[in-house]
C-alpha cells in the first residue's frame, strides 16, 4: 500500500473482532472511513462504543487489523504517531474536581505532548474559543452546565487540529438548542478531518452525516448515505385515521393521523420515509422499544 | 501635492529604539498628522527583547500575562522544587500529593511509632505497615476507577508508563521521607528499623507489574494481602526474640530475596510497558 492511498482513508478496519468475556461486542467488522462526518447508529449494546474505542486506539482487537491515518495500531510506536493526530471524546468523559475548563484542556494538552507553555496556552484558548467557552474558561467545571461540560470535552478533542476525530455520543444530554450548536460547531471544526461519531439520534445523522453506519449485535447492518437509510422504508410508511394492528410500529402524530411503519395494506396512504423509519426496520421494533424508553 | 511618508526601514528603527532622539521626534510629529503612516506602524510592534512580532502575537502575549490560569498550590510547590510546569500539571492530580494523603501517612506512621513507645515491643508495627503506604499511593495514582480523565489520557500520545512512573515517583517522594522520619524516632534502634525500605520498593514494583494486567487498585489490594500472608507464613517460630527476630523477611537473607522480588517486578514492568497504553475494561487490561 502506498502513502497516497492510505492518506485518504482515516480508518481502515479489516475483519475486526472484539470480545468482552463471552459477549462478542464487535463481530468480524470490515469498514473503511474517509474524510467527512460518519455517523455510527445503533441501539445500546450494539458494539458502537467498543468499535469507537478500537478506532481511538485505546482497545486492541482480539483479531483482525486496524489501520488509522495510514498506521497500524498493532505496535506502540505507530500508535503514538496516530495519537498525535487523534481527537477523542469518550462516552462519559470525567473531570478532576479542582479543574477549571482551562486547567482541564491544558492538562490534556500536556498529555498531547504540547510542551511549550506559551504555545500550549494559546492552543487551549483557541479550542475553548471554538466551542464558545472563552467567557467561562476559568470557572470550575463542576460549576458549568451539562451542555458546557460536553463542550469542554469536545474542546480537548480539537487540540492540535486532529485529522481523526472519534466522538462517542457527543450529543447525549444536550438540549435541542445545544444540539443545533453542536452541529454547527462540528461542521466547522471538522473541516477536512475524518470524523466518526456515535449517536442514538437519527435526526443528528440526517442533519450532520454524509455517511451512516448502522450497527446491531456487533455487526454492520447498513452502510451508506442517510437518504439511502430512509429509502429502506420507502413504500413501508403510511398514514391512516385508525391504528392498523399489522404495522410493526404505529403512533399518533401531531396532526391527529396515525403513522405506521411495516408492510402497508394495498390501499394505504403512503408517507415520505425518514431516516428513523429505515433504522427501525433494520434493527427491529423490539430493539427500538428497549432502547428508546430508557 | 507630494507628501513624504516614513519608509518602513525607519519605522523599524523607531520601533527598535535605534534612531536618534531627533529622528524619533520627527517621526512622531509626522505620525500625528498621517493616518497612513500610523497604520503602517500598527503592523510593526516591538517585543520585550527587541525582536519584531506581529500584532497577533503581541496580543497573545498580553493574554498570556493577563489571562494565565492560576496554578494550584501543589503545582506552585512543585515549581519551587524546579519541577517543569507541564510535569507539575501531570502530577498535580495525583492523590498522593494532596494534603489529605500526607495527613493520612503522618497519622499512620505516628500511630506505629506511638504504639512502639507505649507498648515497648519494638518497631514491628512500623515494619509491617510502612511498605503498604507507598503501595496505597501507587494503586490510587492512575486508573479507570480513580482518575476521571483516564480514558482521554490513554488515547493521548504521552506514554501510559511514563505517566504511571511519574506519579509513582511522586508517591515515593512524599511518602518515603515521612516514613524515614518515623523510623528515626521509633524505639528499637539499629538498622532493623529500616527493614521496611526494601519491601516498600518491592511491593511498589509488584503493584506496577500487576497493573499491566489488572486495574492498579486491585493490584494494590492483591499486594497488601500478599504482604500480610508472607509476613505470617515466613516466620521461624523456633528462633528466640520478638516478631522482627523471628521473621525471615527482615533477616539479611530475607532482605536479599526481597531485593530480587523488586528486580523481578521491574523486569515485568519493562517487558510489558506498552500494556499501560491500553484501556482497562471491566477489570481487565485489553
Amino acid at each position: 500500500m502506498n502513502d497516497s492511498t492510505t492518506k485518504a482513508v482515516g480508518v481502515r478496519i479489516d475483519s475486526v473482532t472484539k470480545r468482552h468475556g463471552r459477549t462478542v461486542a464487535v463481530d468480524d467488522v470490515t469498514l473503511s472511513i474517509g474524510p467527512g462526518i460518519t455517523g455510527l447508529l445503533g441501539p445500546n449494546g450494539a458494539g458502537k462504543t467498543t468499535l469507537l474505542r478500537v478506532m481511538a486506539t485505546v482497545l486492541a482487537p482480539d483479531s483482525g487489523e486496524v489501520e488509522l491515518l495510514g498506521h497500524t495500531t498493532a505496535n506502540a510506536q505507530a500508535r503514538e504517531l496516530i495519537r498525535r493526530r487523534l481527537g477523542y471524546v469518550p462516552q462519559e468523559p470525567g473531570f478532576h474536581r479542582q479543574f477549571s475548563a482551562f486547567d482541564f484542556v491544558d492538562y490534556v494538552a500536556v498529555l498531547k505532548l504540547i510542551t511549550d507553555r506559551r504555545a500550549r496556552h494559546d492552543e487551549v484558548r483557541r479550542v475553548l474559543d471554538v466551542v464558545g467557552l472563552t467567557s467561562v474558561m476559568h470557572k470550575r467545571i463542576r460549576q458549568l452546565s451539562g451542555g458546557m461540560r460536553r463542550r469542554v470535552a469536545i474542546a480537548q478533542a480539537l487540540l492540535g487540529t486532529p485529522e481523526l476525530l472519534v466522538l462517542d455520543e457527543p450529543t447525549a444530554g444536550l438540549d435541542p438548542e445545544q444540539r443545533l450548536r453542536f452541529r454547527e460547531l462540528l461542521s466547522t471544526a471538522a473541516n477536512g478531518a475524518t470524523v466518526v461519531l456515535s449517536t442514538h439520534q437519527t435526526d443528528d445523522v440526517a442533519a450532520l452525516c454524509q455517511r451512516v453506519v448502522v450497527m446491531h449485535g456487533g455487526v454492520i447492518r447498513y452502510d451508506g448515505t442517510p437518504a439511502g437509510l430512509a429509502d429502506i422504508a420507502a413504500g413501508r410508511v403510511w398514514l391512516a385515521d385508525v391504528r392498523d394492528p399489522s404495522a410493526r410500529l404505529a403512533w399518533m402524530t401531531g396532526d391527529g393521523m396515525v403513522r405506521h411503519v411495516g408492510e402497508p395494506p394495498s390501499n394505504a396512504r403512503l408517507d415520505e420515509p425518514r431516516v428513523e423509519d429505515g433504522y427501525l426496520l433494520l434493527v427491529g421494533a423490539s430493539v427500538l422499544q428497549e432502547s428508546s424508553w430508557k | 501635492m507630494n507628501v513624504t511618508h516614513i519608509d518602513e526601514q525607519l519605522l523599524v528603527g523607531y520601533c527598535e529604539l535605534s534612531v536618534t532622539a531627533a529622528t524619533a521626534a520627527a517621526i512622531e510629529a509626522h505620525l500625528m498628522s498621517c493616518a497612513s503612516c500610523r497604520s503602517k506602524l500598527a503592523g510593526v510592534a516591538i517585543s520585550a527583547d527587541g525582536g519584531f512580532m506581529n500584532q497577533q502575537s503581541v496580543w497573545d502575549g498580553v493574554l498570556e500575562r493577563v489571562d494565565r490560569p492560576t496554578r494550584s498550590i501543589t503545582e506552585r510547590l512543585l515549581g519551587v522544587m524546579r519541577v517543569r510546569a507541564d510535569t507539575a500539571k501531570l502530577l498535580a492530580t495525583t492523590p498522593a500529593l494532596r494534603l489529605a494523603w500526607l495527613v493520612a501517612v503522618v497519622f499512620v506512621a505516628a500511630f506505629a511509632v506511638a504504639s512502639a513507645r507505649v507498648e515497648g515491643d519494638g518497631p514491628w508495627l512500623l515494619l509491617v505497615i510502612a511498605p503498604l503506604l507507598p503501595v496505597a499511593g501507587v494503586a490510587t495514582a492512575y486508573g479507570p476507577a480513580l482518575d476521571p480523565t483516564y480514558e482521554i489520557g490513554v488515547a493521548a500520545p504521552m506514554s501510559g508508563l511514563r505517566l504511571m512512573l511519574l506519579r509513582t515517583l511522586a508517591v515515593l517522594a512524599t511518602t518515603m521521607p515521612l516514613l524515614v522520619l518515623a523510623a528515626l524516632v521509633v524505639p528499637g534502634g539499629g538498622w532493623a528499623v529500616f527493614g521496611w525500605v526494601l519491601p516498600s520498593f518491592a511491593l511498589v514494583a509488584i503493584t506496577l507489574a500487576l497493573s499491566t494486567a489488572i486495574p492498579p487498585e486491585r493490584a494494590g489490594a492483591v499486594v497488601v494481602v500478599g504482604w500480610l500472608v508472607a509476613l505470617v507464613a515466613l516466620m521461624d517460630r523456633d528462633r528466640a526474640g520478638d516478631f522482627v527476630d523471628k521473621s525471615l523477611i527482615f533477616s539479611s537473607s530475607g532482605q536479599a530475596t526481597v531485593a530480587v522480588v523488586a528486580a523481578i517486578g521491574v523486569a515485568i514492568v519493562a517487558t510489558r510497558k506498552t500494556c499501560f497504553d491500553l484501556l482497562i475494561v471491566s477489570g481487565v487490561r485489553r
